[in-house]
């Protein structure tokens, strides 16, 4: 019985194996993106990408390796690579401002050409690229992969210089930015006792939850200095039911503050700052003003695509996004204008994916479609809107949120219940999410 | 995730801590090296209680190292975590001292 068993187990391992061969065989045959990701193609195609963040850095490493005999330039005057996840870490006084900084060069692959400036525009109809000097040069494909832009001039009387000072703070200020705000978190507890907002834009905007994690960790502070009670926590959201986009979140968030006696507003949406006497001003939908005065306020500015990439005629022209966002379809990430045009990572007008874990998953997209476009295939590989977001709800754990278009929920992950709050999840955002973004900017994963 | 990317981040983890995990490592053979002898004698009680104790004080400062709290482990996965650290140490720290805590006649 015992041989038969073991008989039939070769035969099934030998059946596994030769149907694994013929279906790749198979698959190479009818999608050449596949087989083209087996082998370097050959091309002359000059690439170019603009942008020399986690997008643009995980689009260079892959498509250097995919492709051989073409140019491939990377735009963009950035230095310092900065790891914008650990954002939060450092706002909330736990890393300092130097652990999320490398050096861009030590990112990008052999055989790119690096233009050290950031660009004036772009003209899709003559395919070029308009340098800060002047300069324009040309391109076969291009990829916008710029970030996104922080409009805080849009609320009046702020500037980003104000953070660190009158009790402004915001995470989104980059490392020194996130550093100061620390500092005026502290500050503020030291005070013993205050009024603390936490605002949230009306525009998409890049990790979402990173408002909500700036709430959770200032509690967690709070909490620990004993004096909870002596402060006023309070919730800025310029939606009429929301904080967060996906309802399983929202509803865990706001029960959650419930608890905490934080108080959250909706419709109000931070419309003007006057820093020296230290009052906010919020609209609601009707327009209505309100004046608040705050002790500690944490602004999150509105965001859109940079002024070079909505200025030059490839953003949006209607719809949710329209003229602030790039404008492709949210699946192939293909421009839908301009076909040798393809956006990755926060520039794009898409429904969800404007976090890092969101370029891990686009970039293969990405790459796969650009080889499809080369070789004149469909282009079949789809992004899934997957967005992932370690919501920290306390200094020490965190709930593993992945979702996508359509706000499902898509845990990676089967042993981890996306909705519970978890020591080892913290761990991951603490000790394993930099690592990995580090092997996804090399195009590891 | 798929297998591979698990193990490609696992080993981008690891990576900054090889010095640290090459010096455990080297101890651990050193330790077994030079006092091979003592495999020969039985063990001590004294081996099993200092190897449990080590166990036990990992597992309580584990989360205080993640800048975390023993409270917030909580699921499942968290309180299995917490306890392959804890016998991670135990096994360690028995290997390490099993040459040297020894019955002596």
């Amino acid at each position: 019985m015992k041989n038969t068993l073991k008989e039939q187990n070769i035969l099934d391992n030998s059946f596994r194996r030769k149907l694994l061969k013929y279906s790749l065989l198979g698959g190479a045959l009818v999608n050449p993106a596949l087989n083209a990701l087996s082998q370097p193609i050959s091309t002359k195609a000059h690439i170019v990408i603009v942008g020399l963040g986690a997008a643009g850095t995980a689009m260079a490493n892959r498509l250097r390796r995919q492709l051989t005999g073409n140019k491939i330039t990377l735009v963009g005057k950035r230095q310092q690579h900065i790891y914008q996840p650990g954002f939060t870490m450092i706002a909330t006084g736990l890393w300092s401002s130097e652990r999320v900084l490398s050096k861009t060069s030590e990112w990008l692959p052999k055989g790119v050409d690096w233009i050290e400036q950031d660009i004036k525009g772009i003209h899709a109809d003559k395919r070029t690229v308009e340098l800060k000097d002047g300069t324009n040069f040309g391109y076969d494909i291009l990829v916008v992969a710029t970030g996104c832009q922080l409009n805080f001039n849009l609320i009046d009387g702020m500037d980003e210089s104000l953070i660190g000072q009158h009790g402004i703070g915001s995470v989104y200020a980059g490392p020194q930015g996130a550093l100061e705000t620390s500092k005026q978190i502290d500050q503020f507890i030291a005070k013993g006792a205050g009024k603390g907002f936490f605002t949230m834009p009306t525009t998409f905007l890049k990790c979402a939850g990173a408002p909500l994690k700036m709430t959770f960790t200032t509690l967690s502070r709070l909490e620990k200095s004993g004096k909870r009670d002596a402060f006023d926590i309070q919730f800025m959201t310029p939606f009429a039911d929301r904080v967060f986009t996906v309802p399983v979140y929202n509803d865990f968030v706001v029960q959650r503050w419930t608890e905490q006696g934080v108080a959250v507003n909706y419709q109000r949406e931070l419309t003007a700052i006057d820093a020296s006497s230290k009052q906010a001003y919020f609209a609601d939908l009707n327009g209505t003003v309100f004046k608040e005065d705050y002790d500690f306020i944490h602004v999150v500015p509105p965001m859109s695509a940079p002024d070079a990439v909505r200025h030059s005629g490839l953003a949006w022209q209607d719809g949710p996004f329209a003229h602030d966002w790039l404008e492709v379809d949210q699946y192939t990430l293909q421009h839908r204008r301009y076909p040798n045009i393809f956006g990755i990572g926060d520039v794009v007008g898409i429904p969800l994916g404007k976090t890092a874990a969101s370029v891990k998953l686009q970039a293969p997209v990405v790459e796969s479609n650009i080889l499809s476009y080369l070789t004149g295939a469909e282009l079949t590989s789809k992004f899934n809107g997957y967005t992932s977001c370690p919501l920290i709800t306390a200094i020490g754990k965190a709930v593993l949120a992945e979702f996508g278009y359509g706000n499902v929920l898509m845990p990676s992950f089967g042993f981890i219940d996306p909705t519970e709050e978890s020591w080892a999840v913290w761990v991951m955002e603490e000790k394993m999410l930099q690592p990995a973004y580090n092997a996804m900017l090399l195009g590891k994963v | 995730m798929d297998f591979i990317s698990i193990v490609t981040v696992l080993w981008f983890t690891i990576k900054p801590f090889l010095l640290l995990i090459s010096f455990l490592l080297v101890s651990l053979l050193l330790s077994q090296i030079i006092g091979r002898d003592g495999w020969k004698q039985s063990t001590s009680s004294t081996l099993w209680v200092l190897s449990i104790v080590i166990a036990i004080v990992a597992m309580l400062i584990a989360p205080t190292f993640t800048d975390s709290e023993l409270r917030y482990v909580l699921t499942f996965v968290d309180k299995f975590s917490l306890l392959a650290v804890g016998i991670g140490a135990f096994v360690y720290s028995w290997l390490m001292l099993r040459p040297w805590l020894i019955n002596r006649k």
